[in-house]
């Protein structure tokens, strides 16, 4: 399942820095993601963790406020450019596409769907007007849209929530992509629907051997879809491994507090247990693991050094796993402060 | 409803039939009533001012100096100011160059303004740092005392108009479409353009001029008017059409020396130029509401 020599996507020691009055902090920090062809990666973690703003770097559609101090990105092998030096005809050749959290401000508001799905294919594939137009038709099918003819020309703002969701997908899909980063795409949308998208994205990769990397801060989600997962904290990739893996026994403590605070439906468990503290202000980062403050298992040496991720050894664990906590041997022997895992993924979805 | 079933169903013939269901441009103008009022009223204006040589009845300049400054009769339906011109011919034709003029004046900074806005909000950086700058240079003089002083340099008449405001008014529309782009760019349709591989030209011609010029074409509804008054203004001082050409603001101005006892000389002029003001107002709110699809 590691399939790491042939990786569809691969960054490697991404690093975005913000500016925010007058001061710049790392909002992505020495980032670091694999993606095989046909694979699927969650990136999970609290708002302001930097998953969102990875992607967009990884896009080259980072905020003026931004810019990418180190780290590459390649697709298939070949290098791509970062930090906003990426032409048209770079993102054409690499095929990349986002889909965006919020459907109704990813839409142009003043273009009808069918003509956005539809501009692509037209001005990219450069198919003729009515070729375009039977390729949108198609991928609004795709998506699920009923009578896709109808809702052609419909303004963003006539369509619910869950079309606009499906219909910036069939935007995404339209330029033919190789990976679909998908940013917290059903984090606006109500569970019922929230479940159709995640069906038709399931769809998507089984069909076409599509890359995911799907954001989002609902480990529920990532254990349906995701066969990789990494978990962010202050910027920095905490903990990664198989989805099965992490989410069943979690070597580091954020997961672990991650998890313990997921509600659970299905079992009489313990409540939900909020992480204590709150998420550390990106300006002023705790020396050290930025988690330290709010771990159950901190120890002096936590706030010592940097904690980088490491491999967690060989024993009863897959490899490729790796943690960046220096005391995950504690949690491997029994948790002390976390619950068990409440979220019981019914294992990684086919492909 | 799954995606699945939805997926393996092919395109039918169906599908590819025309696209129906939206009304057109004009059955939705039909139903905004300010469009419908402010269509009807330059509608009209424009009218009286093309069939001016049809209804006009009179030379707007020929002068008869044995009915001067008579009140509206059967001959003369409006009356006739001091040199015995009637003042129905001239209103008519008045409006034709007041019209003619306001238009004009305004498609160049109308144009160059939002584009160059909208680019600025879009690319940033230093053209809009240098742009912003010159505006702001441009802002901080009087509007009056800057087209009064181009006029004067260039020469008085619709030349100088015409150069006047393509050099000053331009900041206006440049101002208002780099507030909406600036606004445009922080949503992610914007970044979504980007990244599907189009290009910058059309991203910025395709989606953010269509969401950033509604509001210009509103100003540059008044923004004629704002022309027609600053004929006006300059008419007074002997800069602005030249006699014995007919405007209205010249005819305002002229029949002032009479208000006392023949007040229609200027309060019809004044009339038509409230109509026309109106009327593009009107226009242009109808306009912006037909821009925005709500």
């Amino acid at each position: 399942m590691s399939a790491r020599l042939s990786a569809l996507l691969e960054v490697s020691d991404l690093t975005v820095e913000v500016r925010r009055h007058h001061r710049t902090f790392r909002a992505v920090d020495g980032v670091s993601l694999s993606l095989p062809a046909g694979g699927s990666l969650g990136i999970v973690g609290e708002s302001g963790s930097g998953k969102s703003m990875t992607l967009r770097a990884v896009m080259d559609l980072l905020p003026r406020t931004a810019r990418v101090r180190a780290g590459t990105v390649q697709v298939a092998g070949q290098p791509v450019a970062v930090g906003g030096k990426r032409s048209s005809a770079d993102r054409r050749r690499h095929r990349l596409a986002m889909v965006f959290q919020d459907a109704l401000s990813a839409l142009d508001p003043v273009m009808t769907v069918g003509a956005q799905v539809a501009e692509a294919p037209r001005r990219v594939a450069g198919l003729s007007a009515r070729a375009a137009r039977e390729r949108a038709l198609e991928l609004l099918r795709t998506v699920g849209i009923p009578d896709p003819a109808r809702r052609y020309a419909s303004y963003p703002h006539e369509l619910s929530g869950g079309l606009r969701q499906r219909v910036m997908i069939a935007i995404a899909l339209s330029t033919d992509p190789a990976v679909l980063l998908c940013d917290e795409p059903t984090t606006a949308l109500d569970v019922t629907i929230q479940a159709q998208i995640l069906a038709l994205l399931q769809d998507l990769r089984g069909a076409n051997g599509l890359g995911l990397v799907f954001v989002t801060h609902d480990l529920g989600v990532v254990g349906q879809i995701c066969d990789e997962i990494a978990v962010m904290y202050a910027g920095r990739i905490v903990e990664t491994g198989p989805v099965g893996e992490v989410l069943a026994a979690p070597r580091h403590p954020y997961t672990a507090a991650l998890l313990a605070s997921a509600i659970d439906v299905d079992s009489a468990g313990p409540l939900p247990q909020a992480i204590p503290g709150a998420v550390p202000d990106p300006l002023r980062l705790p020396p050290g693991c930025p988690f330290q403050p709010r771990c159950p298992l901190a120890q002096p040496d936590c706030a010592a050094g940097p904690v980088p991720l490491h491999n967690i050894g060989p024993g009863h664990v897959a490899p490729g796993r790796s943690t960046a906590c220096l005391h995950d041997d504690a949690l491997a022997a029994g948790p002390a402060g976390a619950g068990p895992a409440g979220a019981g993924p019914a294992g990684p979805g086919h492909g | 409803m799954s995606g699945k079933a939805a997926a393996a169903a092919p395109l039918t013939d169906d599908d590819l039939v025309p696209i129906s269901g939206r009304p057109s441009f004009g059955a939705r103008a039909a139903r905004t009533p300010a469009f419908v009022a402010g269509a009807a009223l330059i509608g009209a204006v424009l009218l009286l001012a093309l069939l001016a040589p049809v209804i006009g009845r009179y030379s707007p300049v020929q002068q008869n100096l044995l009915v001067t400054l008579q009140g509206p009769s059967a001959a003369h339906w409006l009356g006739t100011d001091e040199f015995g011109r009637d003042i129905w011919s001239r209103l008519l034709y008045g409006g034709r160059t007041d019209l003619q003029v306001g238009v004009l004046a305004v498609v160049f900074p109308f144009g160059f303004g939002s584009l160059l806005g909208t680019l600025c909000g879009y690319l940033g950086g230093w053209l809009d740092a240098v742009v912003m700058r010159v505006v702001d240079v441009v802002l901080a003089f009087p509007f009056y005392v800057l087209i009064i002083a181009l006029v004067f340099f260039v020469g008085e008449g619709t030349h100088g108009i015409y150069i006047a405001f393509a050099l000053t008014d331009w900041v206006v529309y440049t101002r208002s479409t780099r507030s909406a782009a600036l606004v445009a760019i922080s949503q992610d349709w914007v970044a979504a353009a980007e990244g599907g591989g189009l290009s910058r030209p059309r991203v910025l011609l395709r989606h953010l001029l269509p969401n950033t010029i509604s509001q210009a074409i509103v100003y540059a509804m008044s923004d004629i008017v704002l022309v027609i008054l600053a004929v006006v203004t300059l008419g007074y001082l002997g800069l602005g059409i030249q006699p014995p050409a007919p405007d209205w603001g010249a005819m305002i101005s002229d029949g002032q020396a009479f208000i006392t006892v023949h007040p229609w000389m200027s309060i019809i002029p004044g009339i038509a130029i409230i109509i026309t003001g109106v009327g593009l107002s009107l226009l242009g709110d109808g306009l912006a509401d037909l821009q925005r699809p709500r």
